[in-house]
């Protein structure tokens, strides 16, 4: 038994550590942008989770492993979803609910079912809907209007060709660690060497993403454009690769998490589409986080009835 | 079962229908989002429960258990619908369009049924009536608890007055909030449980009274026989032991074998 708790902790170490590798740089570059407003969201976030953490660890009877980095993961995320000058509470509450009904009642950050970030950020949209999305620019240069805000309100909306850079280095209105393609690219880069079976979700979501944007575009310029203001806008590429990606709520086979992925991309899109909120993927992630086994049980219920067809077919192919 | 039960406070709360046995969740989930509807629908399901657990346990004994569901729903909605109809008419409380959606549907709760079904009918009118004050009352003082946080959080009042808060959380008035709350609810309740039995046994044991001194009455004592850790402890591992009782049944197979022969 403690053998078992030794390797599933070092398990969770190597996993959560290898994020919170990759977390650094979308936290200098929030800082770089926002300054002390991103240190202060960033240290009441990480505060919260670790006192939540450690005294939910006590109620519960259950030794404090420090080296579960999976709250403290889960906390930088939360912060760099919201808005840097937003009030503190708000990161706050989204923090000890991340930990106090997600991570601890479901046994730890490697048994839940669902991403403790995205629980805690879409708790927090749904009770501050305003405030969590009310984004202000942290630099002088920066544009205004946050491109979720201006996709979801701005029919007319076309990509100008000088802001490109802007846009794919995150230098625009929104979220205060998820503006920066770039960043995730590298990302995605370094996954693909640590867990490359993980990017299938992220491949499937991105895709469902692109082919919507492809042919439901909500800006009136090109279709390319729509496709790189909508990768742009929100948490998009941050869930992509930090939320979609989490150990816990990946489902085991190749074919099931590409099949998760593409679920999320077009529930997200979905909702981007129709529904009211600007930045709506902590939800999809949520969603298809309760669809997953359903998923899990349809695939393969439908695989299993194409299967023995297409055999057939080429059966009957090759006898002529 | 106990067949004289008495109404326990105890009771109500540790076997508590909504946070224990999960039944009668719809109702307390959507329609305690303020204290003045939780306490409508408190009172809406003790009466429905306690008319209907005793009527189950006079008359419905001897009458098939299909036909007995049927009759809970039939019961709920003739305690209900006048009442309903009465608040509506003569008086000038003010039923909300929720309300008068989620009342009618107390009439099918499962409260009802589960106890009528698993005690009420299987037992006297007194222990009964026990059965169901017991249930009223926990199921009563969860909708209680539930509407009344989630008022204070989710719109910053109480029995309608306004509470002077810095901030409101919405969600706790919906569903998903009251799930939660639940869930937190039934924590806490486990959790006191299960510290007053830690206490219980410490106490028990510290006031556990001293054993007699060993009086030597001279006879000798015959040798302790060797326990299964003894036993076991002379093989080297599990699969010997297994090997062993595998050749010792076969043994007894071809004993009887040879037997029938003969």
């Amino acid at each position: 038994m403690a053998t078992e708790n030794r390797s599933a902790n070092k398990k969770s170490l190597n996993i959560f550590g290898d994020y919170l590798l990759m977390l650094i740089f979308p936290c200098v570059l929030s800082i770089w942008y926002y300054g002390a407003a991103a240190v202060r969201t960033l240290a009441v976030c990480i505060v919260t989770g670790f006192v939540c953490d450690f005294f939910g660890s006590i109620i519960i009877y259950k030794k404090y492993y420090a080296a579960d980095l999976s709250s403290l993961c889960s906390s930088i995320m939360i912060a760099l979803m919201m808005p840097a000058d937003i009030s503190f509470y708000i990161p706050m509450i989204a923090c000890a609910f991340s930990v106090f009904v997600i991570k601890i009642p479901f046994g730890g950050g490697m048994k839940v079912p669902f991403v403790p970030a995205a629980a805690g950020f879409a708790f927090m949209a749904a009770c501050f809907k305003e405030e969590i999305f009310a984004y202000t620019p942290g630099r002088p240069f920066m544009t205004g209007v946050s491109l979720g805000s201006a996709l979801m309100h701005g029919g007319s909306m076309r990509m100008n060709g000088a802001n490109i850079l802007d846009i794919i280095t995150g230098n625009i209105c929104g979220p205060m660690g998820t503006g920066c393609i770039i960043v995730f690219v590298a990302c995605i880069v370094f996954l693909l060497f640590r867990r490359r079976e993980a990017l299938l979700a992220t491949a499937g979501f991105i895709g469902a993403c692109i082919l919507f944007a492809l042919l439901l575009p909500r800006s009136n310029g090109s279709r390319i454009s729509s496709v790189i203001m909508e990768l742009s806008s929100g948490s998009l590429m941050f869930a992509a690769v930090f939320l979609l990606t989490d150990y816990s709520t990946l489902p085991a086979s190749k074919r099931d998490k590409l099949v998760y992925g593409v679920f999320c991309g077009i529930i997200c899109m979905s909702m981007r589409k129709l529904g009211v909120f600007e930045e709506p993927v902590c939800f999809a992630v949520l969603l298809a986080n309760a669809f997953s086994p359903l998923l899990d049980i349809l695939t393969r219920r439908v695989m299993a009835f194409i299967t023995p067809r297409i055999n057939k077919g080429r059966e009957v192919v090759a006898d002529g | 079962m106990d067949e004289n039960k008495r109404f326990s406070f105890r009771e109500a709360i540790t076997e508590n229908p909504v946070l224990f046995q999960c039944v009668g969740l719809c109702s307390i989930i959507a329609g305690t989002s303020t204290l003045k509807d939780s306490l409508f629908i408190a009172v809406m399901i003790a009466a429905d429960l306690i008319i209907t657990c005793t009527l189950a346990s006079l008359f419905f004994k001897k009458i098939p258990r299909y036909v007995r569901i049927a009759l809970y729903l039939v019961i709920g909605l003739a305690i209900i619908y006048p009442v309903l109809w009465y608040i509506e008419t003569r008086t000038l409380i003010e039923v909300s369009l929720g309300m008068r959606i989620i009342i009618p549907l107390i009439a099918v709760n499962s409260v009802t049924a589960v106890h009528c079904e698993t005690y009420s009918v299987k037992h006297s009118v007194g222990s009964a009536l026990a059965d169901a004050l017991s249930a009223a009352f926990g199921t009563a003082l969860v909708a209680v608890i539930c509407g009344t946080i989630r008022e204070i959080i989710g719109k910053g009042t109480v029995g309608g007055y306004t509470l002077d808060m810095k901030f409101t959380m919405s969600t706790m008035s919906m569903p998903f909030g009251c799930l939660v709350l639940l869930g937190f609810l039934a924590a806490i309740i486990k959790a006191l449980i299960s510290l007053n039995r830690r206490s219980r046994n410490v106490s028990s044991e510290t006031e556990a009274p001293e054993q007699p001194e060993e009086i030597d009455l001279g006879i000798e004592q015959s040798e302790a026989p060797e326990t299964v850790d003894m036993i076991i402890a002379d093989y080297d591992d599990i699969d010997s032991i297994l090997s062993s009782t595998d050749e010792f049944l076969r043994s007894l197979n071809g004993y009887e074998d040879g037997g029938d022969e003969q």
